[in-house]
């Protein structure tokens, strides 16, 4: 078996080797690890595939149909298998991220869009009719609970260390903090107008959200569960949607949608330092484990950009499948 | 498994919260109008949002508002959404002098330039109207069809979270959202992130809040807000015949964000109202 020191079967982290031996030897029950592929998924939304690049070459690799209307995107913990949410199929293909085969397809709950898949292997996803934010079980297909939420649902965030999950409501304008295992909600938090995503800090202390309408950032305090920092970005037609903490996490990258950028900021004062041209409406980001790339999916050009995180400029642009709306990577 | 009973959650919120008390609303004009519908369903999201902030809203609708529930019904309101016109809606203005006058359904212009501080205008005015029409002829040339025109909003409209609106409307009342349907919406809408986000608790503070471009989501994708003569700005639809054609500001006559672009008009009278 090859040895990953950072996929555990946690989110991913950049966790030293040393973390890597003692948690193998405490737990004895981590899953089976493989190599990781070094691929780049995304989804298309119009076309109903999937497009994937070898990340090694920065080539399209593969296209692949998946269902009808696929947006959220996501790994498994031991990246054994791509989840894809398949908002007109009311369902989540899996498929094995070796072979490309499509393993099959999970029941969800109406319309799903958006999910986040918790350290322990369960799929959260936003159901925008129902207002509700379900708990799915990959592997018996089980809904575990079904969890009231605000108006059209969409963004979801777990937190690392697996206590939280996040949900946005985008025109409630909330944020649900919803406990893990318990699957109560804890706290409501009102943001700027339109929130859309939220990711966390690798310590789980902080998560940051984006406000599409309202063209704000915000970072949640977990401890307190307010907001601790909010920043209006500055940029003309700014319309964030997808956000990511860079591997040391002192910046934070934000796709702006029809501002056809990515926003650079600083993670700490939430400041405004770049933008990055991309391709146009560019919404989901993913970024490489050991940091150096993110690519992004620009939904009306129908191409990912390859963005430099140290010289913060596009390195390539890739044509994939139509409206390119998520991404992830397995490496 | 089931989440924590709702009533639980609203007990911890109201601890938290200061107003617990209902916050009043009332409706003046035909309550068998698409414009009291929109309303009736702002109200039930108002107070869905209220699940999670502790907050109770209440609307009444009133055909006229006579003298007798006049004074306990001013004393409570904290705005009055209407589908009055012209005279009607001015006395009703004048009658509420302080508190956010909503207009529904009336386009005429003058009572934008009118500038009665008080008086709020949710659809868009006629001279809006024609320079969307303008603008969309400006970069569509040919002979422009009989049916053309510029709405607030459009049933089949699916951009920017409206097919979700459209969805919440029919499922609640059966039928297609009509623009003035929509404005019904947006005007409780409008109201109710002013209270909740700006803790204005009286109708006087609303309305300075409401003038202080305070900004909301309407779906429309481009936050509105409100012009110096209360109007709404806001993008527009082209539609022709039933057909949706395009949006305004239209793309390559204006920036499709410069909302002032379509048919700002300013006060006619030298008064200064703020």
């Amino acid at each position: 078996m090859t040895l990953f020191p950072t996929c555990l079967g946690f989110p991913r982290l950049g966790f030293p080797g040393l973390g890597f031996i003692l948690l193998l030897t405490l737990s004895p029950a981590l899953p089976t690890l493989g190599e990781a592929t070094g691929r780049v998924f995304v989804s298309n939304e119009k076309d109903n595939t999937v497009t994937v690049i070898d990340s090694s070459t920065d080539t399209v690799e593969a296209t692949f149909d998946v269902g009808r209307r696929p947006r959220g995107i996501g790994l498994s913990p031991d990246q054994q298998v791509l989840y894809v949410a398949l908002g007109e199929d009311n369902a989540i293909a899996v498929v094995d991220v070796q072979s490309l085969r499509l393993l099959r397809k999970i029941p969800s709950g109406s319309d799903p869009e958006a999910f986040a898949v918790h350290p322990g292997g369960v799929l959260y996803l936003s159901n925008e009719d129902d207002r509700m934010a379900t708990a799915l079980d990959p592997d018996s297909g089980k809904i575990l609970a079904q969890i009231q939420v605000g108006i059209e649902p969409e963004g979801v965030g777990v937190s690392p260390d697996g206590r939280w999950v996040m949900v946005t409501s985008e025109s409630t304008s909330l944020v649900h903090v919803i406990a893990v295992p318990a699957h109560t909600v804890v706290a409501n938090i009102l943001v700027a107008p339109r929130p859309r995503e939220i990711i966390f800090a690798a310590d789980s202390r902080w998560a940051y959200v984006t406000s599409e309408l309202g063209r704000e950032v915000s970072r949640i305090d977990v401890q307190k569960l307010v907001i601790d920092k909010k920043k209006k970005l500055d940029i003309p037609k700014a319309k964030p949607k997808g956000i990511l903490l860079s591997q040391d996490e002192k910046t934070l990258f934000i796709s702006l949608g029809r501002a056809n950028q990515v926003a650079v900021l600083d993670a700490l004062t939430l400041e405004v330092k770049k933008v990055i041209p991309v391709g146009k409406r560019v919404w989901g980001l993913a970024l490489t484990r050991d940091g150096d790339r993110i690519y992004t999916c620009n939904g009306v050009d129908n191409t990912v950009s390859i963005i430099d995180t140290k010289r913060l400029e596009v390195l390539k642009t890739l044509d994939v499948g139509t409206a390119p709306w998520g991404v992830v990577i397995d490496d | 498994m089931r989440p924590l009973h709702p009533a639980l959650l609203l007990a911890a919120f109201l601890a938290s919260h200061a107003a617990a008390d209902p916050l009043h609303l009332l409706f003046v004009g035909d309550d068998g109008g698409s414009a009291w519908r929109g309303v009736q369903l702002g109200v039930a999201e108002a107070n869905i949002l209220g699940e999670f902030t502790g907050q109770t809203w209440t609307v009444e609708a009133l055909a006229e508002s006579t003298s007798q529930q006049d004074s306990n019904t001013a004393r409570a309101t904290l705005a009055v959404f209407t589908d009055h016109r012209d005279s009607n809606l001015r006395r009703l203005a004048d009658h509420f002098e302080g508190i956010p006058v909503l207009n529904l359904v009336d386009n005429q212009d003058d009572l934008r330039t009118g500038c009665l501080p008080n008086l709020l205008h949710m659809i868009p005015s006629h001279r809006m109207k024609e320079a969307a029409v303008v603008q969309w002829l400006g970069q569509h040339p040919g002979k422009p069809s009989l049916h053309l025109r510029a709405l607030a909003w459009h049933s089949d409209f699916v951009k920017f979270a409206a097919r979700d609106l459209n969805k919440r409307y029919r499922k609640a009342h059966g039928e297609a959202m009509t623009a003035e349907a929509w404005s019904g919406w947006v005007a409780v809408k409008l109201v109710i992130e002013a209270v909740t986000r700006s803790n204005a608790s009286s109708p006087q503070a609303l309305l300075a809040t409401l003038h202080d471009g305070f900004e909301i989501d309407g779906q429309k994708g481009v936050p509105l807000s409100l012009r110096p003569t209360g109007q709404l700005r806001q993008p527009l639809l082209l539609v022709d015949g039933d057909q949706l054609l395009g949006e305004a500001p239209v793309r390559g006559a204006a920036d499709v964000e410069d909302l002032d672009s379509l048919g700002l008009l300013s006060c006619s009278t030298a008064e200064n109202f703020r």
